[in-house]
C-alpha cells in the first residue's frame, strides 16, 4: 500500500494540495495521503477552499469505495478487461486522504508576534536589523496575512510556530501517522509544497523538515532517531502570477527579484531535500490577480502550474524505490510551447493511461450537471441531477438504468421492500436516512463543481490568458445518453436475499455515479448489451472530431458546461460555491 | 377456431406494423425522449387505434344492420372463413339481417392485442425503454 505525507503551506501550498485532490480523485494517487496544512492566516480563502475541497472528496469517495468496490479500474478500457483484476488496481477516489489542517494564528502560538515588528522588534538589535530591511509597511503587515513575499526572517517565526503546533491537535495526528508509517515501512514518502514567494510557504521549507523530525523524536521519546527511510523532496513555485498593482507588502516588480534571493537563501542554508521541484514561468503576467495581502480576500483562481506542482508530487511519489535521478528535475514543453495531454509530466508508472482517469473523471462531473432544454420529450439530453431532479417517481420507475441499478439493492431496505413500484424512487431519493440520495447530493454537487471550476480555471484555453494550453474545451449540443444506456445494461451487485443488510456508507446516489463510470468504460469499448440493443453504443472521451491523433494529443470536450454547473448549483441552494473560484478573477 | 385465426393474423400484423413505427420513432425523434415519455405516448397511440378500429366496427355494424349488401358480404366472408378453418359464423339475428358481433370482436381483439404487442416488443429491444411493459399501455 503506497503513502504519502504532504505538508503544505500558504495559499499556494493550498492549491498545490487542492489540485493534488483531483488528481486523486482521477485514481492517480497513493493508496492512502496525509494532508498537513500549515497557515498562520486562518481565514486564508485559498486554504478555506482547498479545506473543504478535500473535506467534499472523503464524503463522497467513502460512499464511492463501498458502491464502487468491484467496478473497473480505470485503466480497464487499456487492457481489454471489464473486471476487477485490471493491471493496475487504480480506480476513481482510489485514495484514502486524510487532512491536518494546522491554522492557529501565529500571535496566539507566539504570544506578541502580531507583526514582524512586534515579534522581533522589541530586541534593539533586532530593530535595526529590521529597519536595514524592511520598511515601515512591511513591519507592520500582520503575520497572519499570507501574502508578505518576505520569508527570510519568517523562518524564524514559522520554526517556533511548528515547534508548539505539531505536537498538539491536528498537527499531532500527523506527526503520530508519520511515525506509525516510518516504523512499518521501509520507505516513507515527506514532500513539501508550497510558494517561494509568499510568507508561509517561503518560510517553511528551510525548517520544516527539522521541525517534523523533531517531533517525531519527541512523540516517540527518544534522544536520537534514524530518519535514513524517510524520504524528502520538496516542490517549490516560483512566480507564477502577477499581481496588477502594487498594494501594501505586494509588489509585482520585486517577485522574481525576491525569488531570486530566496533561492540563494535556501541554497546558502543547505537543502533538507534529496529532491527539488522548481516549478516556474517563463511569463508570470500572464496569470493575473488582484493584489491582496491574505485572509478570506486571498483566494486567487486556480493556476496551470499548480497542476504541474500536483504532478510533481506524484513523480516523487511513483518513483521506484532505489533509483538514483537528478535531484533537480526539469520540466520542458520543448519547442512547440503547446500544452497538451500527452505532454504532461505523467510519471512513468501511470503512463499510458493516467490521462483517462483524468478524461473520466471529468466525464462523470459534466454529465452530473449537464442540462438540456424542455424535460420532454428531450429527457436524455439532461444529466443525472437534472434527471432526478426533474423526473417524478413514476416517471423514475419507468427508467431502467435507476432500477436496474437500484432496484434490487433497495429491495433490501423494509421500507421500499414494501411500497408499491412506482413510490419505490420517491424513497430512495429521500425516505432511506443515509443512503438517500438526497443525503449525498449536496457533497456531490460540491465535490464536482469545485473540480470542474479547478479545470476550467486551469486549463481552459482562452487566447487572452493562455495562448499555450489547448486542454479542454466544452460542446453543450452533446450529451450523455451513452452512459445512460449502459448503465441500463449493467447493474451493481445486489445483496442477495433479503437478510438483514449493512447498509453502512452505502448510497444510492454513489451507486449511479458508479454505474456510470462503469457504463463509461463499457461504452466506450463498445460493450454490446445481452438481450437488449444501444442506439448509442460507443462513448468517445475525447473528441470526435480530432481522434485521428493518440487519445493524449487532443483536447477533452465536456458536454456540460460551467454555465450548467451554475444552473445546478442554483437549484441546490448552493450558488455561493463559484466565488471561492471566481473572487479574485480579472 | 376461425375467428381466433383471424384475430391473431390481423394482430400480426398490427404488431408489426407497429414495432416498426415505434422502432423508427424511438431512432428519430424519441432518441432522447424519457421511458414515461415513449410509454405515455405509446399508451395513447394504442388508445387511439383502438377507439378509431372501434368506430369503424360500429359503422360497419350500422351497415350490417341497414344494407343488405354489406350484411350478405360480410356473411359469405364468414362461411368462407369457418369453412376452412372450422367453427361456424356467429351472428346475432336483428330482424331480416343481423351483427356479426364474434367478427368484430376477433377483429377488435386483434388490433388491440397486436398493437399492445407491437410496442412492447419495440421498446423491450431497446435497454433505456426495457421498463415499460403492456400494463402502461392501456
Amino acid at each position: 500500500m503506497s503513502k504519502l505525507f504532504l505538508i503544505v503551506g500558504g495559499g499556494a501550498g493550498a492549491k498545490i494540495a487542492e489540485a493534488f485532490t483531483h488528481l486523486c480523485a482521477a485514481g492517480l494517487g497513493p493508496s492512502e495521503a496525509h494532508l498537513l496544512f500549515v497557515d498562520g492566516d486562518t481565514g486564508n480563502g485559498n486554504l478555506g477552499r482547498a479545506v473543504n475541497t478535500v473535506k467534499d472528496y472523503i464524503r463522497l469517495q467513502h460512499s464511492w469505495v463501498r458502491a464502487a468496490g468491484h467496478i473497473p479500474a480505470f485503466d480497464a478500457a487499456a487492457n481489454g478487461s471489464a473486471g476487477p483484476t485490471a493491471s493496475t488496481g487504480r480506480s476513481l477516489f482510489g485514495t484514502t486522504l486524510f487532512i491536518y489542517p494546522v491554522t492557529d494564528k501565529i500571535e496566539t502560538i507566539i504570544p506578541g508576534a502580531s507583526n514582524l515588528r512586534d515579534s522581533l522588534g522589541q530586541d534593539h538589535e533586532f530593530a535595526d536589523v529590521l529597519d536595514l530591511l524592511y520598511d515601515a509597511d512591511e513591519q507592520a503587515t500582520r503575520c497572519e496575512d499570507g501574502f508578505r513575499a518576505r520569508p527570510n526572517l519568517g523562518c524564524l517565526l514559522m520554526s517556533r510556530y511548528l515547534r508548539v503546533t505539531l505536537t498538539v491537535g491536528p498537527g499531532a495526528a500527523f506527526i503520530e501517522q508519520l511515525s506509525g508509517a516510518s516504523a512499518d515501512s521501509a520507505h516513507t514518502r515527506v514532500a513539501v509544497a508550497g510558494s517561494i514567494f509568499g510568507g508561509t510557504g517561503a518560510s517553511m521549507f528551510p525548517v520544516v523538515r527539522n521541525a517534523i523530525e523533531n517531533a517525531v523524536r519527541k512523540h516517540r521519546n527518544v534522544e536520537k532517531l534514524d530518519f535514513g527511510n524517510f524520504h524528502w523532496c520538496s516542490v517549490m513555485l516560483l512566480p507564477y502570477f502577477r499581481p496588477t498593482e502594487r498594494r501594501d507588502s505586494v509588489d509585482p516588480s520585486r517577485s522574481l527579484l525576491d525569488a531570486s534571493s530566496t533561492l540563494q537563501y535556501y541554497s546558502t542554508a543547505g537543502s533538507p531535500y534529496s529532491c527539488v521541484y522548481l516549478i516556474g514561468s517563463d511569463d508570470p503576467g500572464r496569470n493575473r490577480v488582484r493584489p491582496v495581502t491574505g485572509s478570506r480576500d486571498q483566494c486567487n483562481p486556480s493556476f496551470f502550474e499548480e497542476v504541474i506542482a500536483a504532478l510533481a508530487l506524484l513523480d516523487f511519489l511513483y518513483e521506484p524505490e532505489g533509483r538514483r535521478r537528478e535531484p533537480v528535475r526539469i520540466f520542458d514543453l520543448g519547442s512547440t510551447r503547446t500544452v497538451t495531454w500527452a505532454a504532461l509530466p505523467w510519471p512513468a508508472a501511470l503512463r499510458p493511461n493516467g490521462v483517462d482517469g483524468v478524461a473520466q473523471l471529468m466525464h462523470l462531473a459534466s454529465f452530473l450537471f449537464k442540462r438540456g432544454g424542455a424535460i420532454r420529450p428531450q429527457a436524455y439530453e439532461w444529466g443525472l441531477a437534472g434527471l432526478l431532479r426533474q423526473l417524478d417517481s413514476r416517471a423514475l420507475s419507468l427508467e431502467s438504468w435507476f432500477t436496474k441499478v437500484l432496484e434490487k439493492w433497495a429491495e433490501a431496505h423494509p421500507a421500499v421492500r414494501n411500497a408499491k413500484a412506482s413510490d419505490r424512487p420517491a424513497l430512495i431519493a429521500t425516505g432511506i436516512a443515509e443512503q438517500s440520495i438526497d443525503d449525498l447530493m449536496p457533497a456531490c454537487l460540491r465535490y464536482f463543481a469545485r473540480l470542474l471550476w479547478w479545470a476550467y480555471a486551469s486549463a481552459l484555453q482562452d487566447g487572452d490568458r493562455r495562448d499555450s494550453l489547448d486542454l479542454l474545451a466544452f460542446d453543450t449540443s452533446g450529451d450523455y445518453v451513452h452512459i445512460l444506456e449502459h448503465m441500463a445494461s449493467v447493474g451493481l451487485g445486489a445483496p442477495n436475499g433479503t437478510a438483514a443488510v449493512d447498509f453502512s456508507d452505502d448510497n444510492a446516489l454513489a451507486r449511479l455515479l458508479a454505474a456510470a463510470h462503469l457504463a463509461m468504460v463499457r461504452s466506450r469499448q463498445g460493450h454490446a448489451s445481452a438481450g437488449s440493443q444501444l442506439l448509442n453504443p460507443t462513448f468517445q472521451l475525447w473528441s470526435d472530431a480530432q481522434m485521428g491523433g493518440s487519445p493524449g494529443t487532443v483536447r477533452l470536450i465536456l458536454r456540460g458546461s460551467t454555465g450548467h454547473v451554475r444552473q445546478t448549483l442554483s437549484d441546490a441552494g448552493l450558488s455561493d460555491l463559484s466565488d471561492d473560484y471566481t473572487r479574485n478573477q480579472i | 377456431m376461425g375467428y381466433i385465426l383471424l384475430s391473431f393474423g390481423i394482430g400480426l400484423l398490427t404488431a408489426v406494423a407497429f414495432y416498426w413505427l415505434i422502432s423508427t420513432r424511438i431512432s428519430s425523434s424519441w432518441s432522447r425522449a424519457s421511458a414515461s415519455h415513449v410509454a405515455d405516448s405509446s399508451r395513447r397511440l394504442v388508445r387511439s387505434t383502438a377507439i378509431v378500429a372501434a368506430l369503424i366496427l360500429v359503422i360497419v355494424a350500422l351497415l350490417e344492420l341497414v344494407s343488405d349488401t354489406v350484411f350478405l358480404a360480410l356473411e359469405d366472408f364468414q362461411y368462407s372463413l369457418t369453412d376452412s378453418a372450422g367453427g361456424s359464423p356467429a351472428t346475432q339475428t336483428v330482424g331480416t339481417r343481423g351483427i356479426s358481433w364474434a367478427l368484430y370482436l376477433a377483429i377488435f381483439v386483434g388490433i388491440l392485442l397486436g398493437a399492445i404487442a407491437g410496442v412492447f416488443a419495440a421498446s423491450r429491444k431497446t435497454a433505456l425503454y426495457a421498463n415499460v411493459t403492456p400494463r402502461h399501455l392501456i
